[in-house]
């Protein structure tokens, strides 16, 4: 790397409240603008002028109709246009506000409560699984997995039934959080374990290195990793991890399924990232670093979330186990342990 | 993926922009923190601060006169924020000169770094900035647009509303002028323009 080089990359990142404060700034003036509305000539001028400008306006009109029925996210993503330049990524604040964006304005799946959140996913060393989450978990949720016992048994793919999910994490109960920043960080503080409760640490705690921070950052990445929370919920996460001091941008990364992506971490999380799609800013898995080795490898990579009326037909884990002669027939239940 | 998911280019966020003005803060959260990575390159953190919230205020204002052909807002925003560093001309000629003369780079360590002095030392960073302080306007503008900006030479032209000639020849006199004062050290890497 040359000089010039290193001395532009090593600019230090814009601070999140200049940044948040530019903002409100344009947004105050758009507000006032808001009245003044002007004649629409851009799309029909730039039509005219070349092929591309013809299928942007496309994907553009096919994404403002968006409000009663939803236009394919792949159709319009998938034109013939040229990619579209890649915005230039200097930050975690700002990928993250690109995330929260994103998701303030994907459509919700909406799911009805006797349906089902299909949750396709891999470990990224191979293992690919599906879930079926019962929206309100008055059904039992179903898994299927490409090797659904544990090492060292056999390997072979198979529904599993996990039975009945607590009511505090069925996607309904998801759907109860509060959606804006602040509330969503009260809530985090609140349900947080009591030394790690910002405000209300003790100076110990504080010595002991307890950081609300770390504990709202990782509670959210979990969630994101494993369930469909409604994108209102999302944004608000978002927003809330790029309020944290300590985030920092990894760069750019690919992902098992060579999707391109953006990493993003915190100071403090031991190499562990989450990883948005580099043009999307949709949520694409989480990777972190074991100890002792030096790169990071997938921990949960998101393929799809989609809704089902209904789950496959399965079994317990420990009729599986009966059907390939793994255990008598005979034996009592000790591993049907999900209950309600 | 995940439903309802796309992706709009700038020209299509700044045309809707025309009808619901609020929209234009995606622009903003696209591009603001690059944009502000340029301008505090060129004149400090704290000067970019104010303008680079200025440069998206007159971008807003002038957006009904944005070329819709152009699918990436880019070259235009980086145009608007050079007019506006380029008022600002004396302030980052000392900048400049500031860091040939003490070695520490207000844009790359934070006030409390500062008084370490811990990048002192570092005499490539103050030949660089002597040599830059030494560049025509015109020169520097493409020179960092370039590798602040990271823009193309043909975004830079429409950046500064030139011809795609005159920043190849622009670039090329930089260079020459950089290499010269820097004994002979290519302040873009090796070879002649690597893009384009």
């Amino acid at each position: 790397v040359n000089e010039l080089e290193k001395m532009c990359s090593e600019v230090r990142p814009i601070d999140p409240d200049v940044l948040a404060n530019g903002r409100r700034r344009l947004q105050a003036a758009a507000i006032k603008n808001q009245r003044a509305r002007r004649p629409r000539l851009l799309l029909t001028g730039a039509a005219a002028v070349t092929g591309v400008a013809v299928v942007v306006g496309a994907v553009a009109v096919a994404g403002t109709g968006s409000g009663t029925h939803h236009a394919p996210a792949k159709i319009a993503v998938k034109t013939t246009a040229p990619a579209l330049p890649e915005i230039k990524l200097v930050s975690a604040v700002q990928v993250l506000h690109l995330a929260a964006s994103a998701a303030g304005k994907e459509r919700d799946l909406n799911p009805r409560n006797d349906q089902f959140i299909v949750i396709k996913e891999t470990d990224g060393r191979g293992g690919t699984g599906e879930t079926w989450h019962s929206e309100d978990g008055s059904k039992n949720d179903i898994s299927y997995s490409n090797s659904c016992l544990p090492h060292p048994m056999p390997s072979f793919p198979c529904y599993q039934s996990l039975g009945k999910a607590y009511s505090y994490d069925t996607p309904a109960y998801y759907r109860t959080l509060p959606t804006t920043p602040a509330a969503l960080t009260a809530w985090l503080d609140k349900t947080a374990p009591p030394d790690m409760r910002a405000g209300q640490q003790t100076a110990e705690d504080k010595a002991a290195g307890k950081d609300p921070n770390q504990y709202r950052w990782k509670t959210i990445e979990d969630m994101v990793s494993d369930n469909y929370l409604p994108p209102k919920l999302r944004a608000a996460m978002y927003a809330v991890l790029s309020k944290i001091p300590g985030v920092s941008l990894v760069g750019n990364v690919t992902d098992p399924y060579g999707r391109k992506g953006v990493a993003v971490t915190m100071a403090g999380r031991g190499g562990e990232q989450m990883v948005f799609d580099r043009r999307t800013f949709a949520f694409l898995g989480v990777r972190g670093t074991d100890p002792g080795k030096k790169s990071p490898t997938w921990d949960s990579v998101v393929l799809s979330i989609t809704v089902a009326d209904s789950a496959p037909p399965s079994q317990t884990l420990q009729q599986i186990m009966q059907s390939h002669g793994l255990i008598p027939k005979t034996d009592p239940s000790p591993l049907s342990h999900h209950k309600k | 993926v995940t439903a309802g998911l796309r992706i709009d280019s700038d020209a299509a966020l700044i045309d809707r922009s025309l009808q619901e003005p609020e929209v234009f803060a995606e622009i903003y959260d696209r591009h603001a923190p690059a944009l502000h990575l340029y301008i505090a390159r060129r004149l400090g953190p704290d000067q970019a601060d104010d303008l680079v919230a200025e440069a998206f205020l007159i971008a807003f204002r002038k957006r009904d006169v944005y070329d819709g052909a152009r699918p990436d807002a880019r070259p235009w925003l980086y145009g608007i924020a050079t007019n506006l560093i380029r008022r600002h001309h004396r302030t980052e000629l000392r900048f400049w000169r500031a860091i040939a003369r003490t070695g520490v780079d207000p844009a790359v360590e934070s006030p409390a770094e500062r008084v370490t002095e811990r990048v002192s030392a570092q005499t490539a960073r103050r030949d660089l900035a002597a040599a830059l302080s030494r560049l025509s306007r015109g020169q520097r503008d493409v020179l960092l647009l370039t590798a602040a900006g990271q823009l193309s030479p043909a975004d830079i032209a429409v950046a500064l509303g030139v011809a795609g000639g005159t920043v190849h020849s622009r670039l090329n006199r930089a260079r020459r002028k950089m290499r010269e004062a820097l004994g002979g050290v290519d302040p873009l890497g090796i070879g002649e323009d690597e893009e384009k």
